[in-house]
């Protein structure tokens, strides 16, 4: 049966759905039954929940930066095609 | 439907080097996400994201397509962010607030709080919780935020980031969980505190 320390090192894990699913019955038994287990669980659950949003919100590339990217690599195709 | 990046890729070797053009518009977002994220200031990302597609289109013709395009592209990216860091380091000479992940941080001590996932102050929507969160991502030492990053914000596999980086796919494992602990325990910070100011 595991307990909170090895609950602790079992999360990624769980979460990413690489773990054998008797292993995950013995996470969901111990968060069920144990209040600290539930607490670490459901924060660590929330925690990646939060990364996923704040991952998807892209930082645009500044038009200026934009505008330089293209334009040096204008310059390098042709200096290719001329080649 | 849209061209794969195998078939620019093929367009390019062709001597067609406009298709690059559509590269460097799929994947220019991600790459100057990934900089800034790494690099943490909008000069050195702009910087990294000219080097990285310059490097690319000089490169391209000898890029086997053994991994994804945009794998191959990354490991780019993140090899010139690393190489800009390593320089910015050895000007900085020491540097006292070096943000280091530490044993003690990664322990997690038995919950005996609120359940702050329940709470609806739990949301990006909150000012103060996106501000934490993005400045415990930032605060993050270099080797666990590049596999944080990789594997988050770029969507790449446990697989293609221990390619990636030359590390070990048990390396990124624990890399990626001792950093969700730590922006864990970042969190519950904040919600103690704010349990004390209210």
């Amino acid at each position: 049966m595991i307990d909170f320390k090895k609950l602790c090192e079992l999360l990624s894990e769980y979460f990413d759905e690489e773990l054998e699913s008797d292993i995950c019955a013995e996470v969901d038994e111990l968060v069920s039954e144990d209040f600290g287990s539930r607490v670490l669980f459901n924060t660590f659950s929330k925690t990646i929940e939060l990364c996923k949003e704040i991952e998807a919100e892209e930082i645009g590339v500044p038009e200026e930066i934009h505008i330089r990217l293209y334009e040096v690599l204008k310059i390098e195709i042709r200096k290719k095609e001329e080649i | 439907m849209s061209v794969s990046d195998q078939i620019l890729v093929e367009k390019y070797r062709k001597g067609d080097y406009s298709s690059f053009e559509e590269l460097v518009k799929r994947y220019e977002g991600k790459v100057y996400n990934l900089a800034y994220r790494i690099m943490g200031n909008k000069e050195d990302a702009s910087d990294v994201l000219q080097e990285t597609f310059l490097q690319a289109f000089k490169k391209l013709s000898g890029f086997k397509g053994k991994a994804r395009f945009s794998t191959w592209l990354y490991r780019i990216a993140v090899n010139i962010c690393l190489m800009r860091k390593r320089k910015q380091k050895k000007m900085k000479v020491v540097s006292l607030d070096l943000p280091i992940l530490t044993k003690k941080e990664d322990e997690v001590k038995r919950e005996l709080g609120d359940d702050w996932s329940k709470s609806p102050l739990a949301t990006l929507e909150n000012e103060e919780v996106k501000k934490t969160l993005s400045k415990a991502i930032d605060s993050l030492p270099e080797e666990y935020r590049t596999v944080f990053l990789l594997r988050g914000l770029n969507g790449l596999s446990n697989e293609e980031t221990a390619k990636l980086l030359k590390i070990s796919l048990p390396a990124v494992k624990s890399r990626l969980h001792r950093a969700r602990l730590f922006l864990r325990e970042r969190l519950s910070e904040y919600f103690r505190e704010y349990g004390r100011r209210a």
